[in-house]
């Protein structure tokens, strides 16, 4: 691991580009001195701590969005005894609660094996943290998982927050983020779609204001056949906020029969903000389709014209728009009591 | 479900444009790139002294500047092997009966002086590092029009403006090939089309290498007074050798207010090219740059004409198409900076990789905070023919105002079984479907180009599409 001066580097562009873009990669501070993620569960089963070498050697081989420097941080405060990983089987419902308090760095890794032919949800409500967070997802032949993460960062300092996943044959994994940072998030999930017929959905969603930052690398790697993957994020940027999407779609040659799709939605209200898109689709395989669209502006005055035409004020039209944007994301969620809670969570926002 | 049989299909000869003379008879200088070699090359020009002083700053900052970490390989090019300066031994001329018999030759085996009889304004045709014949037509020239080879212009009237403008735009700091431009360039054009002058037929620059082992550096310099409108091709080709050739030219374009230029350029150059060019336009109020580019040849090609929108009003357009054959890694797209108001922006891409070529589409937009009610869309497709290519897609835009108005898409796909099977119903060979089928994906920039252009890009097509089918 390149650690230096206490930095490491985190979503590295699959495939760089010009280095004046400054969209290849992030440096991020990492600190010494963690404290232990403690991952309350609210309904399911607990993810219970994990020793067994041979299940940590198989989920670490798992590749992660934000990359390999992030899996050695964990590899070495795991060999420190300064984290254990967590893991859970899933199966039903399973609500974890990540809060941080105050300053503290915390470091959290689960392990979430979804067996053979298992549907789960499992939603992960992080609130007030900093500090480093990895996610493995391991499904197995014909399982189906969501996953949930509802994020608000720490004022104090930065979250990263990384996922990486391999799916088996007949698997779904749909990943479903809302992210609404007090101060910088990191975020970044590799979704190895290796199994034939496997598919990938990921909905991200965000609400950024003041100096927030989102720095986010997205990556569906297809080496099997007939896969499939969606990636949508859907956002609205205000203040002085900054935030850089990397979204690939990855054919690798084989996967013959694969579809990616991949699309972005940003809703600019505000001078100073600092938008970056990178939208990639990397093929070395024929027999594949690949689509990306992004849009990127200012709300439209004509759908501004007819909300203020029912009677609300121009600001007030603008959070509706700015709303919207978030919940495209949330509108995914398939539990209808935390979809609410979620709304709910944006509406008080304002 | 079963996976599907593939139809192989062979590349053939490009006899029409592989063909070459004896260059044993040329002046070289010594292969490599000392401040020896540059010196030599500035007293061979007769460089007035700011010239020579660019040179070797130029060659300071190449020396100093690092090759890019990311696009294709080009450990494969030795400058210490490169010839950076082959002169024919012969002066430019102003009549095709005076130009040497073989250069001649290979002109009209290209076409050229026929095209400049047809339909051309003016011609300018460069032969390895120097140009060989330039020509404009005496009703173009009665308007003001200039064009004229860079060198000359350099020491006449218009040497002030040159040298405000000479690698203003595209400065030696900008890369390491730029930089090397900057040391050994030679040749190219100088063009300046005074205030609302609209120059109804094209002015056209051929450039041919045909010394193996030789870099070609031409510079292209066109200035567009307020209102004036300018239609300008390129060509370019050279002979297959065994050994690297390098092309890093320069081409700097100052679009004035109000004018329009229209650059075309068919880049049709050999598998053994390594084409590392820089083109680069700034447009001021209401000026408007048009883009129509045609990538089939080089073995590794880095290329991405920058737009610079300068004034509000100003526009771009890009079309262009990528072809990536056997052997070929051509890393092509296109910049755009949107740095005043309601500045417009409209790319239309396409790109073909085949027989194991390699086909990047790379981007970047900047919408700067100045660019309030602007807009840009871009639309990039690519095709990929076989399963042994590669194809990749990267783009990047910075968006730093809320008001603007930014789009992009862009697929990937291969060439649908239902319409090969629609067209072999009819009577079609599989082999000829396929071709026609490219061509029509091509057609976004064929029906931008003057006629004969589309003609020879659509044969340049077929060339990489037909062949023995196994």
């Amino acid at each position: 691991m390149q650690m230096d001066n206490g930095m490491i580097t985190v979503n590295n562009l699959p495939a760089p580009t010009w280095e004046k873009l400054k969209v290849n990669r992030a440096a991020v501070s990492v600190c010494t001195d963690y404290k232990e993620a403690s991952m309350v569960c609210k309904a399911g089963d607990d993810p219970a701590v994990t020793d067994d070498a041979g299940t940590i050697e198989s989920f670490s081989a798992i590749k992660t969005g934000m990359g390999d420097e992030v899996s050695s941080l964990f590899g070495r405060l795991q060999s420190e005894g300064k984290v254990s990983p967590r893991l859970l089987t899933a199966s039903g419902k399973t609500v974890l609660k990540i809060e941080g308090k105050g300053a503290e760095s915390l470091a959290g890794r689960l392990l979430i094996d979804v067996p053979e032919g298992k549907k789960a949800t499992v939603i992960m409500d992080i609130s007030g943290a900093a500090g480093v967070l990895q996610t493995l997802v391991r499904s197995g032949k014909d399982s189906d998982l969501e996953l949930i993460q509802v994020i608000r960062s720490s004022e104090d300092k930065d979250l990263l927050n990384d996922i990486g996943s391999e799916g088996s044959e007949g698997s779904a994994f749909k990943l479903v983020q809302v992210f609404m940072p007090e101060k910088s998030i990191y975020a970044g999930c590799k979704a190895l779609l290796s199994g034939r017929g496997s598919r990938y959905e990921a909905y991200i969603g965000y609400d950024l204001d003041g100096s927030d930052v989102l720095d986010m690398n997205y990556h569906a790697v297809h080496t099997g056949k007939d896969t499939e993957s969606m990636m949508n994020a859907s956002g609205a940027l205000s203040g002085r906020s900054e935030k850089t999407f990397r979204g690939t779609i990855d054919f690798i040659r084989g996967a013959k029969r694969a579809v990616g799709n991949e699309t972005e939605d940003v809703l600019i209200l505000d001078e100073g903000v600092i938008n970056k898109t990178v939208p990639l689709i990397l093929c070395e395989e024929e027999d594949v389709e690949g689509n990306h669209g992004a849009s990127i502006g200012m709300p439209d005055e004509e759908t501004l014209f007819y909300l203020m035409s029912r009677g609300i004020s121009r600001e007030e039209a603008l959070a509706v728009l700015r709303r919207s944007k978030i919940s495209n994301a949330v509108m995914n969620i398939s539990d209808e009591e935390y979809r609410n809670e979620i709304m709910g969570l944006i509406y008080d926002r304002d | 479900m079963s996976d599907r049989e593939k139809t192989f299909v062979d590349d053939i000869d490009r006899e029409l444009y592989d063909f070459r003379f004896d260059s044993t008879d040329s002046y070289r200088l010594e292969s490599g790139l000392t401040e020896e070699i540059v010196r030599q090359l500035s007293k061979e020009k007769n460089d007035p002294g700011w010239m020579l002083e660019l040179r070797l700053k130029a060659l300071d900052i190449y020396n100093k500047t690092k090759m890019v970490e990311w696009g294709p390989d080009i450990s494969g090019l030795d400058m210490d092997k490169i010839d950076t300066y082959v002169r024919s031994n012969t002066t430019m001329k102003g009549k095709w009966s005076e130009v040497p018999e073989e250069i001649k030759e290979t002109f009209e085996r290209l076409g050229i002086p026929q095209a400049e009889r047809e339909s051309l304004a003016g011609v300018g045709a460069q032969y390895d590092s120097e140009l060989v014949y330039h020509n404009i037509r005496e009703d173009v020239k009665k308007l003001g029009v200039v064009y004229t080879d860079l060198e000359s212009a350099m020491h006449g009237e218009y040497e002030q403006m040159i040298k405000d403008h000479f690698m203003k735009l595209v400065p030696p700091t900008d890369h390491k090939f730029a930089a090397l431009h900057g040391a050994v360039w030679s040749g190219g054009s100088f063009v300046y089309v005074p205030k609302g002058v609209k120059v109804e037929i094209p002015l056209q620059s051929y450039f041919r290498l045909n010394a193996p082992g030789a870099g070609q550096f031409e510079h292209t310099l066109i200035i567009l007074d307020e209102g004036a409108d300018l239609h300008f091709i390129e060509g370019c080709s050279a002979p297959k050798y065994n050994v690297a050739n390098l092309h890093a030219g320069c081409v700097e374009l100052f679009v004035g207010k109000n004018a329009k230029l229209r650059y075309s350029t068919i880049e049709n150059w050999s598998k053994n090219m390594y084409n590392l060019n820089t083109k680069r336009a700034i447009c001021d109020e209401g000026g408007k740059i048009e883009w129509v580019s045609g990538s089939f040849g080089s073995h590794v090609s880095y290329l991405y004409p920058m737009s610079i929108l300068n004034g509000k009003g100003s526009s771009c357009e890009f079309t262009g198409i990528t072809f990536a054959g056997k052997g070929q890694n051509l890393d092509t797209g296109l910049k755009v900076v949107h740095n005043a108001p309601e500045t417009s922006s409209v790319v239309s891409t396409r790109s073909i990789s085949k027989s194991g070529g390699i086909s990047t589409f790379r981007s970047a937009v900047t919408i700067m905070p100045a660019a309030k009610k602007s807009r840009s869309t871009v639309s990039c497709q690519s095709l990929m023919v076989d399963d042994i290519s590669r194809s990749d897609t990267i783009p990047a835009m910075d968006i730093r105002t809320p008001d603007a108005d930014v789009g992009h898409e862009a697929t990937i796909g291969r060439i649908s079984d239902d319409a090969v099977f629609y067209m072999m119903s009819r009577g079609i060979s599989e082999e000829d479907a396929r071709a026609m089928i490219v061509s029509g994906f091509a057609e976004n920039v064929s029906k931008e180009l003057p006629l004969e252009y589309a003609v020879e890009m659509n044969n340049l097509i077929r060339l990489e599409m037909k062949g023995s089918i196994g």
